[in-house]
């Protein structure tokens, strides 16, 4: 918390130092959605093994939900012509308590378009969803959250804490754009909110580790083409070892202590024009046991998610009908995911395989405004076989 | 240019004409279409080549002929969408938003005093204005 007050201390600061010059910029997102799930797992036996587990309703999407997940507010400060300030706080309102969490805050320094450097809390340079969109809201136009970046799941390292090089090297017919940094990934950054464990590893654990992205950036005419290859290694996870359904206290001294070892990659391809745009990215990662206490040596995960959107307008507005495909494959029994951290517990609940075709709309009825609805069909996995959804988002 | 600009002028058409203009030190003297809407949007560059300047676009606070043409013929972006596009630069890049202006003298004002400034503003205001900005593209 005192974190967090002298963050807040800190903005108020820069706010006063730069607001006259105008080169301020105060923002902010959020969402209202309501979703409903009907019909009969689609998995029986995955059903039965999740709640067997312990595994929350929410989580498979059982039943009618309005889910209202705060919101963000976002401060960009030019401090002068070379340094930036970005912060990013959100705001959560959950059982009865408002919770505020510093998503992220950098100082970006820019040298040129080749060689910048920021420092700070960002957002981890691992394919493109992670850096462009937000797991909810009005930088995404279908309504489901993909889990594959949600941090709270921590499927990979949403975060880091460190320091990030990035630039550009232009040619006449593209730009090629890298990222590399270096930080803490899978450690307690949170600054007070108590995020699943997974997300973030052990907490008061070090975890350094290194990702980077390289990504062709290619205008054509009206539109561009991005094609983009993202890796990174996390060596050294201090993790804990919870077997599937049970729990243990965080700081129980009998507790078996797993070191592991996390590398990934992910590729993405985008397809942005006028008419239509298309999008898919992969996530795969592998988390070795590094002292084999678990039954297998290592551990593999893959989620994907395609989408392809069609751009018209309807009334001069911008409506934009898409087709969404999520997908996501878990080795069982992985020894990191679904290691979830409650009021001091550590408890293991079942990681379930998951596919879901998606089909909606977006409409923006004014510019920071968009109304999407979308219907769902499971095609695996323990959740209910269908779904509908519509949310209201906004920026401004 | 300036010939084919008083072509233009002559044969009554500059109504609809856009002129994507420039600070005068910038050492960019012309830009296709496509480079027009690349350097405005920053998609490939964030500073101007030869300037180290960042690039900083201005755009219209209100709906006007201008703007409705250089969003539907240069940008070929609907209003939501170019807001939503400058939304995502701000989160994700770390870009500011374009400064927004009520009215073409202003932009040109902005322009002529901002180093990195890239703004649009019709044929007929730019051939009104004197030489206080450089014009790198008019469309079509």
């Amino acid at each position: 918390m005192r974190v967090l007050i002298l963050y807040v201390v800190s903005l108020v600061l820069v706010y006063s130092a730069t607001a006259q010059e105008k080169k301020l910029t105060l923002s902010g997102y959020s969402e209202l959605r309501i979703s409903s799930a009907f019909g009969e797992p689609v998995d029986e036996a995955s059903a039965e093994r999740f709640e067997a587990s312990g595994g929350e309703e929410e989580r498979i999407e059982k039943g009618s939900h309005i889910y209202f997940p705060g919101f963000n507010l976002n401060l960009l400060s030019e401090i002068s012509p070379k340094i930036y300030f970005q912060g990013e706080l959100n705001f959560e309102y959950f059982e009865g308590e408002l919770n505020v969490s510093l998503f992220r805050s950098y100082i970006d320094y820019r040298a040129n378009d080749m060689f910048n450097v920021q420092v700070g809390k960002f957002l981890s340079p691992i394919g493109y969803l992670n850096r462009n969109q937000r797991i909810y809201g009005y930088l995404n136009y279908s309504v489901k959250p993909r889990e594959m970046v949600w941090e709270e799941f921590g499927y990979m390292p949403s975060f880091m804490l460190g320091l990030q090089t990035y630039g550009s090297f232009v040619t006449n017919s593209a730009s090629f754009n890298y990222r590399l940094a270096y930080g803490q990934m899978r450690e307690s950054v949170s600054f007070g909110r108590e995020i699943s464990f997974a997300s973030m590893g052990k907490e008061g654990s070090h975890s350094p580790g290194i990702a980077g992205e390289l990504e062709v950036n290619m205008p054509t005419g009206d539109g561009e083409i991005l094609i983009g290859m993202s890796a990174y290694s996390n060596p050294n996870i201090a993790s804990v070892f919870v077997v599937e359904g049970e729990e243990t206290e965080e700081d129980n001294p009998l507790n078996i202590m797993l070191p592991l070892r996390e590398t990934g990659i992910s590729p993405y391809l985008r397809f942005d024009f006028p008419k239509f745009q298309f999008f898919g990215e992969l996530h795969s990662s592998k988390f070795d046991d590094k002292n084999n206490i678990t039954s297998r040596s290592s551990y593999s995960y893959i989620a994907t998610s395609i989408e392809l959107l069609y751009k018209t307008e309807i009334l001069k507005k911008g409506f934009y009908p898409y087709v969404r495909y999520d997908f996501r494959k878990v080795d069982d029994n992985h020894p990191y995911y679904g290691l979830l951290m409650k009021e001091g517990f550590l408890h293991k609940e079942y990681v379930f395989n998951s596919s879901e075709i998606i089909l909606g709309s977006a409409l923006d009825i004014v510019p920071g405004n968009r109304i999407k609805f979308e219907a769902g069909r499971f095609l695996m996995g323990p959740n209910p076989g269908y779904r509908i959804a519509v949310s209201t988002s906004f920026a401004f | 240019m300036l010939l084919s600009t008083a072509v233009i002028s002559a044969r009554g058409q500059t109504e609809d004409k856009v002129v994507v203009i420039v600070n005068i030190t910038n050492p960019i003297n012309t830009l296709d279409k496509s480079e027009a809407k690349f350097y405005y949007l920053r998609t490939i560059r964030r500073t101007w080549p030869g300037l180290d300047t960042p690039i900083r676009p201005a755009d219209y606070s209100m709906a006007n002929p201008v703007r409705e043409s250089f969003l539907k013929n240069i940008l070929r972006m609907n209003d939501s969408r170019v807001a939503s596009y400058f939304k995502q630069k701000e989160y994700a890049e770390s870009l500011p938003m374009p400064q927004s202006f009520q009215s073409e003298e202003e932009v040109i004002n902005y322009v002529a005093t901002h180093n990195g400034a890239i703004g649009y503003i019709s044929l007929k205001f730019f051939n009104a204005s004197g030489n206080r900005v450089k014009s790198v593209f008019v469309s079509e």
